[in-house]
């Protein structure tokens, strides 16, 4: 079967315009929303209208799109004021090297993007090989269609694989993106809420637990999505192995990464007809899970 | 509210009681108050109480209890219980998820019986928020929640 997700490439570079995929309208829509200008990218990237990944390919069509009146690295100095945990300063990076070395802002991109692709199909398979031969996941938030990846790994290998996902409130990445794109391949899963992850792992519906990750250091710490942390700790309570997928690792304490708040009313998010005016609420964007908590990383180094 | 402003606040969870409601008021600390999915008893039945009782609190999701322990930002976690038994409490869906997360960052917890819930809830599992769903499909997998023992070993 030919497994597919529009979240495998959410961000293209059409012309001189950037496509999003806007998260925020799936399941619901898909559509894509264009981008001419930087205020525009950057009006995008504030209200999480494309993440993750999606926010990987947005910053390096910037850099192309936006490349007469903005250098790479003063780029990521503006992503990183909207959303400062993640690492676009590397991203920067990435492409001064390779323009360093006589390699166009395009071709730069272009082989990027498809190496990318490359390392996380391979990273899907070299995950794919560890899990039992029915696999029974947890996971929560969305890796960019990388589950897609896995099933159809795990297909080829002879293992079967049920998905329990956690929706993951308040922006619901879990019901909305990963359930979504699961079921759009006819991919067995089961949405949960978040807080059904302990009963689910007390009477061992799970045998394992894969998350994504926005950042993670060299010794196998990672930050990712609110909520990946309490499934971590769990997870080793119940003796479940708890896998990581990572890409460029770094040599930093982990703690000296900002976590992002985001402004309290998205707590409420999808809750119309509430009146929560008067309540205040805290939404810490990501955790902290230390390696001692993670079983294995699967890993995407930079060249 | 940003994490910093958090210092030693008391997590609750289940449907909070008259009796809660008044030790919570002695302790005279933020409350932290998680939605409490599928139900949404954070959001529908105790922060209108808390609110009316004069009491400060900060509402958050469930999976942001996690951070928040590992933050040191909860001295004490008390749950609303539904029975009591041999083996332990029975508690609203999620019981286990936060009293196993209190065990596991040796935070002390109370247990107290749940009051009445006095408010109509509309979504009974991850399916519907506020009663919309977020799937397309009509017919699709969903987890039941259920009510969940929380063992006298994970309360100590």
């Amino acid at each position: 079967m030919n497994y597919s997700s529009p979240l495998f490439l959410p961000v293209v570079l059409k012309e001189k315009r950037i496509l999003v995929l806007d998260e925020t309208a799936l399941p619901f829509k898909e559509e894509y929303l264009e981008i001419k200008n930087l205020a525009a990218a950057l009006d995008i990237l504030a209200k999480m209208k494309t993440r993750a990944l999606g926010q990987v390919l947005l910053f390096f069509q910037s850099a192309i799109l936006f490349q007469e009146e903005i250098s790479p690295e003063e780029l990521a100095k503006k992503f990183k004021e909207l959303r400062p945990t993640f690492d676009f300063e590397l991203l920067a990076q990435i492409l001064k090297k390779q323009v360093k070395a006589g390699i166009t802002l395009e071709e730069a991109v272009k082989n990027f993007i498809e190496g990318l692709e490359q390392k996380r199909k391979a990273r899907a398979k070299e995950l794919a090989k560890d899990l039992p031969g029915k696999a029974n996941i947890l996971t929560i938030c969305n890796v960019s269609g990388e589950l897609v990846y896995l099933f159809a790994e795990l297909e080829s290998m002879g293992k079967e694989a049920i998905f329990y996902v956690s929706e993951t409130r308040p922006y619901l990445q879990g019901s909305r993106l990963t359930f979504w794109e699961l079921r759009k391949n006819k991919i067995p899963s089961f949405l949960i809420c978040d807080n059904q992850a302990a009963s689910l792992m007390q009477e061992k519906k799970v045998n394992c637990v894969i998350v994504g990750s926005d950042r993670s250091t060299l010794n196998g710490d990672i930050i990712n999505k609110i909520g990946t942390y309490s499934l971590a700790r769990l997870a080793k309570h119940f003796g479940i192995p708890f896998y990581a997928l990572t890409q460029y690792p770094k040599d930093i304490d982990i703690n000296t990464i900002e976590i992002e708040e985001r402004q309290e009313n998205e707590v409420f998010m999808f809750l119309e007809g509430v009146n929560f005016s008067e309540y205040q609420a805290v939404y810490p964007s990501f955790d902290i899970t230390q390696k001692e908590f993670v079983t294995k990383t699967y890993e995407i180094k930079a060249n | 509210m940003k994490l910093k402003q958090i210092k030693k606040a008391i997590l609750i969870w289940g449907i909070v009681s008259q009796d809660g409601i008044n030790q919570l008021k002695n302790e005279k600390e933020l409350v932290v108050l998680p939605e409490m999915r599928p139900y949404l008893i954070g959001l529908l039945h105790n922060a209108p109480l808390l609110k009316k009782e004069g009491l400060e609190f900060v509402y958050c999701t469930d999976n942001m209890l996690g951070y928040l322990f590992y933050q040191n930002k909860i001295k004490k976690t008390v749950i609303f219980y539904k029975e009591l038994t041999p083996k332990g409490i029975i508690g609203v869906s999620g019981s286990l998820y936060v009293g196993l997360l209190s065990h596991l960052h040796k935070v002390p917890i109370k247990i107290l019986p749940e009051g009445r819930a006095t408010s109509n809830f509309k979504d009974f599992s991850a399916k519907t928020l506020l009663g919309k769903s977020f799937v397309l499909e009509k017919e699709y997998f969903v987890v039941e929640p259920k009510e969940e023992l929380v063992s006298y070993s994970v309360l100590r």
